[in-house]
């Protein structure tokens, strides 16, 4: 049975999401959070949390690792860690599966401003390999990347003595989740990201062609080598109000930030939102075949949550595009995936559940939405 | 000697597959992609909270891997007596898994081995650590102390006629750090009847290890990403590599 959250828009098909007796979403009681937390006090917390770093040693030049897509997010954290804290970070990025203009455009142009820069880029023939894979039994075309993207900075971190890591905000407790303990808002749980991102071990993806040395991209760093260089990482948002449309409204004049061509993003209403990989189309949209509900529900309830949209209004949204196929970008996605259009569209349909889909009058209809 | 069993476990919440966490439902995912071939054995139990589902929608589930399913199938959850025995044999289950039920009836083992044979009975036990840094055993999901220990309790099933027991980990349930292999070994050491291992299998090194170290006779997977025919695959290939005996 799906049910939708009464606060903002989520439905129980979100994995994890945690719903109170009154049908509210844990992503709702978080946010509703936020204004009784003393922000100044956090912004202590803060500053010690870098003093402590600093009096620990570490990099002689960079003073922690941002992981860095050069999206609104990544870079306002980046951008303000320079210039309003005067840290050096060194951003890193886990290259988007498939490359598009606007990201490398905005990556360079918040270069410019004077960052320095590591990307890493696997072997594509795995990557490829493994996204046909992983879009096939799981639904998601980047499960890899997921694991990369975790493990790549700590890797650099470790590499290069760097004992610090600012990513961005804790998904379960911001967006929907399972929280498991509180510290976990502070402090990164690589275990408890692992098994919700990932879902299993990386090491498990060996096959016929693919072996145990393919796969160190996204083998997280032995733990005795995380502790002797002392690696912590922690999440801005448990330091500073996280707001999505926040971020983007303080990046988007600090240079020439581009944003998704044609007014919005296709499937959502947003402009400014994981512009930075052709794949993300299709991620969410297996989010909306695979749950139900789709980026404009995703993009709705962040601003919800925040206090940026009625539940009115994103409901207008969420019927006009979440429905909508990333059709831009489906000759890039076969390319990609290796596949024809016929297989392509037999393995999306495979990925709907009986409980959220009906098949009826030649097309396929959502069995509940939200009122 | 017998060959050691790969073994997937699904639940379902109200008909629908989802994965666990801590004994909760926390993750739907498709029955399309789920390798009923070359595993060894399919469990499947219903774990739809009292009040939360209609029971149909499980026994449909039932059937679907009654006609799709090649390997042995076993069948649990909310079994309270002999008539949902015989229900659920009538609609394709080849072994049944007993749990709150047996601990509830213990009778309900030995007239469902009569009924059936021992090798149709799975004892499934449910455990957590306690203050003592023993184990107990835990009913009606996992959420009722029972002060009894799961290896007397696995004799004591034994004895009353179950063919199999599965011991399960409470809380490695979900977790992908391995299994609890001294709650298995406990279990393995009380009884002569095979012992499979469920919760915290993440890693293939991690199976390699339950069948090494603790003896069991199979190792189930719960991990909704371990069911694919291409994961068991790699699983068998990484097991058979490291010299354990499976079915390839």
């Amino acid at each position: 049975m799906v049910q939708f959250c009464k606060s903002c828009l989520m439905p129980n098909t979100r994995p994890r999401v945690v719903f109170d007796d009154d049908g509210v979403c844990n992503a709702c009681h978080n946010a509703a959070n936020k204004p009784k937390i003393d922000w100044d006090d956090r912004r202590r917390q803060f500053l010690e949390t870098i003093e402590e770093q600093k009096a620990r040693g570490g990099h002689p030049d960079y003073d922690c690792v941002v992981p860095w897509s050069g999206g609104k997010d990544s870079s306002y954290i980046a951008h303000r860690l320079k210039f309003e804290f005067g840290l050096n970070p060194l951003l890193v990025t886990c290259s988007p599966l498939i490359p598009n203009e606007i990201a490398v455009h905005n990556r360079e142009e918040m270069l410019k401003l004077g960052f320095d820069h590591l990307m890493v880029r696997p072997n594509q023939r795995v990557s490829r390999r493994l996204s046909k894979r992983f879009f096939t039994e799981r639904g998601n075309p980047k499960i890899h990347w997921d694991a990369g993207v975790n493990t790549i900075p700590v890797r650099v971190a470790v590499n290069y003595k760097i004992p610090l890591i600012f990513y961005a905000e804790h998904g379960e407790s911001e967006y929907g989740g399972r929280v498991l303990s509180e510290d976990s808002l502070r402090i990164r749980d690589f275990t408890e990201v692992i098994e919700n991102q990932i879902g299993d071990d990386p090491l498990n993806w060996m096959d016929d062609e693919i072996d145990e040395r393919d796969l160190f991209p996204y083998i997280y760093p032995d733990l005795s080598e995380v502790e002797e260089v002392g690696v912590q990482a922690m999440y801005f948002s448990y330091f500073f109000r996280w707001s999505m449309l926040e971020n983007y409204e303080y990046i988007k004049d600090k240079f020439d930030f581009r944003l998704a061509d044609g007014g919005r993003t296709q499937g959502t209403f947003t402009n400014f939102d994981s512009l930075d990989d052709k794949i993300d189309n299709l991620y969410y949209y297996m989010q909306y075949v695979k749950f139900g509900f789709g980026r404009a529900t995703r993009d709705a309830c962040r601003m919800i949550n925040n206090n940026q949209l009625s539940r009115e209004e994103g409901l207008a949204h969420v019927r006009a595009f979440d429905h909508e196929y990333p059709s831009n970008d489906h000759a890039a996605h076969l390319d990609y995936l290796d596949m024809d259009d016929d297989e392509f569209h037999d393995i999306i349909d495979k990925h709907r559940n009986q409980e959220i889909w009906t098949f009826e009058g030649n097309d396929w209809h959502l069995n509940y939405e939200p009122e | 000697m017998l060959r050691k069993r790969l073994i997937t476990v699904l639940t379902f919440n109200d008909g629908v597959l989802f994965r666990t966490k801590l004994f909760d439902p926390d993750y739907r995912y498709t029955l399309n992609f789920v390798d009923a071939w070359s595993v060894d054995e399919v469990v499947i139990l219903d774990v739809t909270r009292p009040g939360k589902g209609d029971r149909e929608n499980f026994y449909q589930v039932v059937e679907h891997f009654a006609k799709s399913c090649f390997v042995p199938l076993a069948v649990g959850g909310g079994i309270r007596d002999l008539d949902e025995v015989r229900h659920l044999m009538g609609r394709g289950a080849d072994k049944v898994v007993l749990n709150t039920g047996a601990i509830e009836t213990p009778e309900l083992i030995s007239e469902t081995a009569k009924l059936y044979g021992a090798q149709c009975v799975v004892l499934s036990i449910d455990a957590k650590k306690n203050e003592d840094d023993g184990y107990e055993v835990c009913s009606t999901f996992g959420s009722q102390p029972t002060g009894m220990s799961p290896a007397d309790w696995a004799a004591k099933g034994e004895a009353f006629g179950a063919g199999e027991v599965l011991i399960t980990s409470i809380e490695r349930d979900g977790w992908l750090q391995g299994f609890d292999l001294d709650l298995c070994t406990q279990v393995t050491e009380a009884v002569n009847v095979p012992v499979l291992a469920l919760g915290g299998g993440g890693s293939w090194k991690h199976f390699v290890e339950v069948f090494k170290t603790a003896g069991v006779s199979g190792a189930c997977t719960q991990n909704i990403y371990h069911f694919t025919e291409q994961s068991i695959h790699s699983a068998k290939a990484f097991l058979a590599k490291n010299g354990v005996d499976v079915r390839l």
